[in-house]
């Protein structure tokens, strides 16, 4: 007797529309960890979900669960506002780094100092996905975009960004990590961070944030199995794994 | 008689091979048949050897594949 041992989350309803992520997107892949947290937590029918702008957008075509579409950056004060009116929601954001880590810093930054109690998935793949591979402040120095053909140059356009150092600095935040899903053992790893950021707003102890390191395959101009190598090998050296906070 | 046995949703593949790197008995290869929107899609090599282990759905990101194991 064969027995089903994995299951389809809830939230991703594959009857209902086409999937839009590119082949190899990681963005799926952390979509599902983020789905699948929610149905073993049993949040999936009081939870609502804040859509930023960007090829996370994408998602929209084929899940099912209570989503607001909010105007581009500003993810973290929608959520922080919709917990405020509806405390006995479980609210999430779930942005990519053009719209946190760019437009979206401000609200992203002061929504972290207040400590709202949201959780943040943050999912940075380096570069502008969605508008054709455009310079995002996570760039990796040398990296080439349509914006720097010749690679990112830190005299000209900076350092990258790292969101989480940058929010381990402040005082409120209580829960920080940085997640990737490029191979079993690092997803097992990815589910219980989500685990623990999702328990963090349950018990009221004020704003979680997950970062997954994503790919572009399609932006990077590579196969997904070359951009997994590239994220292990190049990208990981920039932006070190771990939990930055847990209290 | 395999162990176990991995359903192939070939409307959701898009022929990333993720699932064919981390199959650790080879039962899963890159297929050559195309679905609805182009993509090449998944194919199994050698479905006896599946031992249910469900990595490949672990790691796949579109939810294509469904892993049933024996009880």
């Amino acid at each position: 007797m064969m027995k089903q041992i994995t299951k389809i989350p809830a939230a991703i309803d594959l009857e209902k529309g086409s999937n839009d992520f590119c082949p190899g997107c990681l963005h799926s892949a952390s979509f599902k960890i983020v789905s699948q947290t929610l149905d073993e937590m049993g949040l999936f029918d009081k939870s609502a979900y804040v859509q930023g702008v960007g090829c996370c957008a994408n998602a929209l075509g084929y899940i099912r669960i209570d989503t607001i579409a909010c105007p581009h950056g500003r993810g973290c004060a929608v959520a922080g506002a919709m917990k405020r009116c509806m405390p006995d929601t479980f609210i999430m954001t779930y942005q990519g780094d053009g719209d946190l880590a760019a437009i979206g810093m401000a609200e992203t930054m002061h929504s972290a100092n207040r400590g709202d109690n949201i959780t943040v998935i943050f999912v940075n793949n380096g570069i502008y996905g969605m508008t054709g591979g455009q310079l995002a402040p996570t760039t990796l120095l040398g990296a080439r975009t349509t914006t720097t053909p010749f690679g990112r140059n830190a005299n000209e356009h900076g350092y990258p960004m790292h969101m989480c150092e940058l929010i381990n600095t402040l005082e409120a935040p209580s829960y920080i990590a940085r997640v990737t899903c490029t191979d079993p053992a690092n997803i097992r790893k990815a589910q219980k961070c989500v685990r623990d950021a999702f328990q963090h707003q349950l018990d009221g102890k004020g704003f979680s944030f997950v970062e997954f390191i994503s790919n572009c395959p399609t932006n990077w101009g590579m196969t997904p199995l070359q951009s997994l190598d590239h994220i292990k090998n190049v990208v990981l050296n920039e932006y070190p794994l771990g939990v930055f906070r847990d209290k | 008689m395999a162990k176990g046995y991995v359903e192939i949703n070939k409307k959701a593949c898009k022929g990333c091979w993720y699932c064919v790197s981390v199959c650790p008995k080879k039962v899963l290869a890159e297929g050559d048949e195309a679905n609805a929107k182009g993509f090449l899609t998944v194919t199994k090599a050698n479905p006896d050897d599946c031992i249910g282990c469900g990595i490949c759905a672990l790691m796949c990101p579109d939810s294509a594949l469904t892993v049933f194991k024996e009880d």
